[in-house]
């Protein structure tokens, strides 16, 4: 358009356009990614510790926060691990109770799993314990619940955190076709209503952003 | 075949001008008169066809087309450069107040901080509300991870906590009317989209945001 | 949100010092408090100087806040 003025040649352009394309497609509209971990088995990934083979998933990145919803498998950046990317099934949302079905395990003195007694212990969720999620949180868990790090180790995490919705099994062939939603965990979820914390409202009542 | 020369030989003697101009005249195939065709009436001019033929027919809509597809690729190409670079947000609210104006504020964010990389205590960032999704909000980092800070406003209470891994603790710089870690707790470091390096108004009025944790200039107990 | 945190008063902040945030015993041990760093950072507490006037001054009294490194 502007070949006239500038002299950057026309293949810098191109590039850029091809790596922004590349680059908001995987981030806004849709990605493929590998499962690695056992934590989603048998849902996806079932053999994965025994014989390492993985499946490909389609996730859908449009409007993930605003989208996800209870049984659907999400994909979300831990809060734990800032720069780690972890994939489990949403079991509750906002506004309910979740009661939590095992002991949180937290990498705790020397790197033991468990945490530690004492002083310097982390506090973490114990089994039975009732935990309810807050508003814009959900509660997620890994189909494989004993062997995935998940709520019950780090609570509930922010939607803010969640990047986008697994649809499909795309990879190994024998395995292709649609992931099916629905919470399969046993455990117990009291729902409820989600409501902002007092400060969000002003002296009328009314919700102030 | 015309031949060609570069200015350096061609300048240098009569003699090349003078075979240049010979071997241009023997190749070229000299031009034949052409019977001009009585214009008709109903006719395009013979002007006017050969200005058709020059330039090939496009439709109109098809230079909107180009116009628009340059355009979005433009904007795709910015896009993903606020997204991994530099962008310009509008800020509003009073959370911040001395720091930043309460509205029509803009601020310049870094995105190469995003999700918390290489944020130290007393920077300003810009985060999404972990309660409200999509919400952005900008306060100030009083805690990293492992760091031991006061839960409640200074000077209410002593009670304090120790900041969970992967997590950070915020503070508006305007105390009295900010909702921040005080109400929401500890904020995962995943949801910073990126620190606040400098803000101003479109009329001008730039100036950085910089981090304000210091020695202190007098000893307070 | 992180599982629920422990809150302590500031009075028990030398024992709960040598651990991270992990839980884990720091080695090298950090040194008693009095011998970090004295650091601070001044915060305000803003607001119109007359409540029901939204062009008034706004009035900030500052709020330091004080960090040992």
């Amino acid at each position: 358009m502007w070949s006239h003025v500038s002299r950057t040649p026309k293949y810098i352009y191109n590039i850029a356009l091809g790596v922004s394309i590349l680059l908001y497609t995987n981030k806004n509209i849709f990605i493929t990614s590998p499962i690695t971990g056992a934590s989603m088995a048998p849902t996806l990934s079932p053999h994965h510790h025994t014989t390492g083979s993985y499946d490909l998933v389609f996730f859908t990145r449009l409007f993930p926060g605003y989208s996800a919803r209870k049984g659907e498998i999400v994909s979300f950046w831990t809060p734990h691990e800032p720069e780690k990317m972890s994939v489990k099934r949403i079991i509750a949302k906002a506004g309910d109770t979740v009661i939590v079905g095992r002991d949180g395990k937290r990498r705790g003195g020397n790197g033991v799993l468990g945490g530690i007694e004492g002083e310097g212990a982390v506090n973490y969720f114990k089994r039975g314990d009732r935990v309810s999620v807050p508003a814009g949180h959900v509660w997620v868990e890994g189909d494989n619940t004993e062997n995935s790090v998940d709520s019950c180790d780090y609570g509930p995490i922010s939607l803010g955190l969640v990047t986008g919705r697994a649809k499909y099994i795309v990879w190994p062939t024998y395995r292709i076709g649609s992931i099916k939603t629905g919470v399969m965990s046993k455990t117990k979820v009291i729902p409820g209503v989600s409501e902002m914390p007092a400060e969000y409202f002003d002296e009328r009542n009314q919700f102030t952003r | 075949m015309p031949i060609r020369f570069s200015p350096a030989i061609s300048r240098s003697g009569p003699l090349f001008r003078c075979f240049a101009s010979n071997a241009t005249k023997r190749n070229v195939p000299r031009a034949q008169p052409q019977p001009q065709p009585k214009p008709k009436l109903n006719e395009p001019s013979p002007q006017k066809l050969e200005a058709s033929n020059q330039y090939p027919k496009e439709p109109w809509y098809r230079v909107h087309i180009r116009i628009i597809g340059k355009f979005a690729g433009f904007s795709l190409i910015l896009h993903v450069v606020s997204t991994y670079g530099y962008s310009i947000n509008l800020t509003g609210g009073i959370s911040m107040l001395p720091t930043v104006a309460a509205q029509e504020e803009w601020v310049l964010l870094s995105k190469y901080h995003r999700r918390g990389r290489d944020i130290e205590v007393g920077d300003v960032v810009s985060y999404y509300n972990p309660l409200v999704v999509g919400q952005m909000v900008m306060k100030r980092v009083i805690g990293m991870p492992g760091d031991f800070v006061l839960r409640d406003t200074p000077g209410r209470s002593d009670v304090m906590v120790q900041v969970p891994e992967g997590h950070f603790w915020s503070a508006g710089d305007n105390q009295a009317f900010s909702r921040d870690s005080r109400i929401y707790g500890p904020i995962p470091l995943a949801l910073i989209r990126g620190k606040v390096i400098a803000s101003g108004f479109p009329s001008g009025g730039w100036k950085w945001i910089v981090n304000t944790l210091k020695e202190p200039e007098e000893f307070r107990a | 949100m992180a599982p629920p945190l422990e809150p302590f008063p500031s009075s028990d902040l030398p024992k709960k010092l040598p651990y991270s945030a992990t839980g884990k015993y720091l080695k090298p041990q950090p040194g008693p408090l009095s011998e970090c760093k004295l650091l601070e950072l001044v915060q305000y507490n803003c607001d119109l100087a007359e409540k029901d006037n939204p062009n008034a001054v706004v009035i900030c009294e500052a709020v330091v806040r004080l960090f040992r490194r």
